[in-house]
């Protein structure tokens, strides 16, 4: 606790001081009364000079939330001693804006008064935040002292991306022999219709298709495709940010990773995360409410630091990119060394599908001609770099903050049965 | 206020004297307080004080019973001059608190023009030729000495 003195109470003193000088030099009384009661001052600030006893806490009613949602914290004050002006002042996080209540604020406590202040949040930005940095500062009823102290009682908030809609996804073309909900190419017991062919001993008589069998004079049964899980690694790229007042391309993607995940893991797919950037971070493939758990405590925890240092993917460990899995990588294509590694992946023979959150919106041309030259030019180049992904079998959707994230997944999704057809 | 009372009491060659520290007096809190400056406020206190005291100084006058007054003028002067820079930093309001604080000024006041006049009759007392005078002063010197640095103690 700090405490601060009125910078009159010194005023008052140099005061004080001059009018008795004054008064012995002269010899007029009139001179002391003038300065008793600046000296009267004095004496009020030594009696009021006490700490206040004044506790606080801080309660907030969930600790984890979606972004754009509200929270309330309660501010509870206990004094044991009588307080006559008391300023709280909680110190809200950036992406938390107050919606109601005062904050500042400032009570009048008597003696074993409680107060209880509510003040309710809204988070406006995803990630992981402390509130509970509480700054009191008291004053006695003359202003004369001040005190100020911290109380802390953090309280570890989670705010979590919010989950854009998604109706279909970017089906794996290999899956694993765990069941899930993705329509394997192999075929067996499934529910998804795949071929007839002819009965064999030990075929199921309900597998029977009695139309086809009467038509061909034999018995023709039907094969379904398995119903397996996949495996799915969501390569974020944290080389770049563009970021312009709230929009952020690292924010976008991060939103756009969270609800893949959320969707594949809804699936009973596997997923894993590399968060490819200035520092590397991965998690291993999983699947259900641990795994999702996991990834968006992965994903809060992203963050672009800024490295010089050149990375490919030799530094990931293999087992989070297993051969089979689907990768999407969820980039601004940007920095020289994530679109480095995706093409090193591909050339590895990974399933690899691009998200490109696109920059264009944050980006402003200029006004200058030579500036608009360059951001065509810059355009032209990004446009030849799709061009060469695409040429190498990659599906490349662009995305935008502010279009469905479903519309930039149809987009791979058509790609990906075109490139099928292609082959053939 | 107090400034313009001891021009207008003041005759003679002085009058001009006591008018320019006045106005001074004036001009510094006024400047003080749109500063804000607490050292200007002060300076302005001590010019307006200054120029009561000079006044008694020149003009020599019988003991004025008044200076309580004055006392209690130039404190409440202080006072508000003070608070209005306070008010100026920004902070939370709080409803009812500007009442609460102009009664415990109003109380501070009255309770300073109390001591001025106790102080003026002990004076005159003391004039009269009572010794114990002598030590009641030593004793308020010290209680005051000791107040100053009670108050100005560092910090925690």
């Amino acid at each position: 606790m700090t405490r601060r003195a009125s910078p009159r109470l010194a005023v008052y003193g140099v005061l004080c001081a001059l009018g008795l000088v004054a008064a012995l030099a002269t010899r007029r009384p009139e001179l002391v009364a003038l300065a008793a009661p600046l000296a009267l001052v004095f004496a009020v600030a030594a009696l009021s000079d006490r700490d206040p006893r004044v506790r606080a806490w801080i309660e907030v009613d969930r600790e984890r939330m979606l972004e754009n949602e509200e929270i309330d914290v309660e501010l509870t004050f206990r004094a044991d001693s009588r307080v006559e002006q008391i300023e709280a002042l909680l110190v809200v996080p950036d992406g938390f804006d107050l919606v109601e209540g005062d904050n500042p604020l400032s009570l009048r406590l008597g003696e074993g008064d409680d107060e209880t202040v509510r003040l309710r949040l809204r988070a406006t930005l995803w990630g992981a935040y402390a509130l509970g940095d509480l700054r009191l500062r008291a004053r006695d009823p003359l202003a004369l002292w001040t005190r100020e102290w911290r109380v802390a009682r953090p309280h570890h908030l989670h705010v979590y991306p919010r989950p854009e809609t998604l109706r279909e996804l970017v089906t794996p073309v290999r899956t694993n022999q765990a069941i899930g909900d993705t329509v394997a190419r192999s075929k067996g017991d499934g529910l998804e219709f795949a071929d007839v062919r002819q009965f064999v001993p030990g075929d199921r008589v309900r597998s029977v298709n009695w139309r086809a069998s009467a038509r061909r004079a034999e018995l023709i049964v039907n094969e379904r495709h398995l119903e397996r899980s996949g495996d799915i690694v969501l390569f974020l790229d944290t080389f770049a940010d563009v970021r312009k007042l709230d929009e952020s391309s690292l924010d976008s993607a991060i939103r756009a990773t969270a609800t893949l995940a959320d969707h594949y893991l809804a699936r009973r797919d596997r997923v894993g995360l590399v968060a490819f950037g200035g520092t590397l971070r991965w998690l291993t493939l999983g699947s259900g409410l641990r795994q999702r758990y996991l990834l968006v405590e992965a994903l809060l925890a992203t963050q672009l630091l800024f490295s010089y240092a050149w990375k490919d993917i030799d530094v990931i460990p293999s087992r989070t990119m297993p051969p089979g899995a689907l990768v999407i990588a969820i980039t601004p294509l940007l920095d020289p060394r994530a679109i480095a590694a995706l093409l090193d992946l591909r050339a590895r023979r990974h399933d690899l599908v691009v998200v490109e959150v696109s920059p264009l919106q944050i980006v402003e041309p200029g006004s200058e001609p030579h500036e608009q030259l360059a951001y065509r030019l810059w355009r032209l180049r990004r446009d030849e770099l799709v061009a060469r992904l695409e040429g190498l079998g990659i599906a490349v959707a662009r995305w935008s903050g502010d279009v469905p994230l479903g519309a930039a997944i149809e987009e791979v999704r058509s790609f990906r049965r075109h490139a099928q057809l292609a082959r053939r | 206020m107090l400034a313009t009372r001891a021009v207008l009491l003041s005759t003679g060659p002085t009058a001009r004297l006591l008018v320019a520290v006045g106005i001074a007096g004036l001009v510094a809190l006024a400047v003080g307080i749109a500063a804000p400056s607490t050292a200007t406020v002060g300076a302005g206190l001590a010019l307006v004080g200054g120029q009561y005291g000079l006044q008694l100084v020149l003009d020599d006058p019988p003991p004025d019973a008044k200076a309580a007054v004055v006392a209690a003028a130039l404190l409440g002067a202080g006072e508000l001059a003070f608070w209005s820079i306070e008010l100026r930093r920004r902070g939370p309001r709080e409803a009812g608190r500007r009442a609460r604080r102009i009664g415990f000024e109003l109380i501070l006041v009255l309770a300073g023009l109390v001591l001025a006049a106790v102080v003026l009759a002990l004076a005159d007392v003391g004039r009269v030729g009572w010794a114990g005078i002598e030590l009641v002063g030593s004793v308020a010197a010290i209680a005051l000495l000791g107040l100053a640095v009670l108050a100005l103690r560092p910090s925690r």
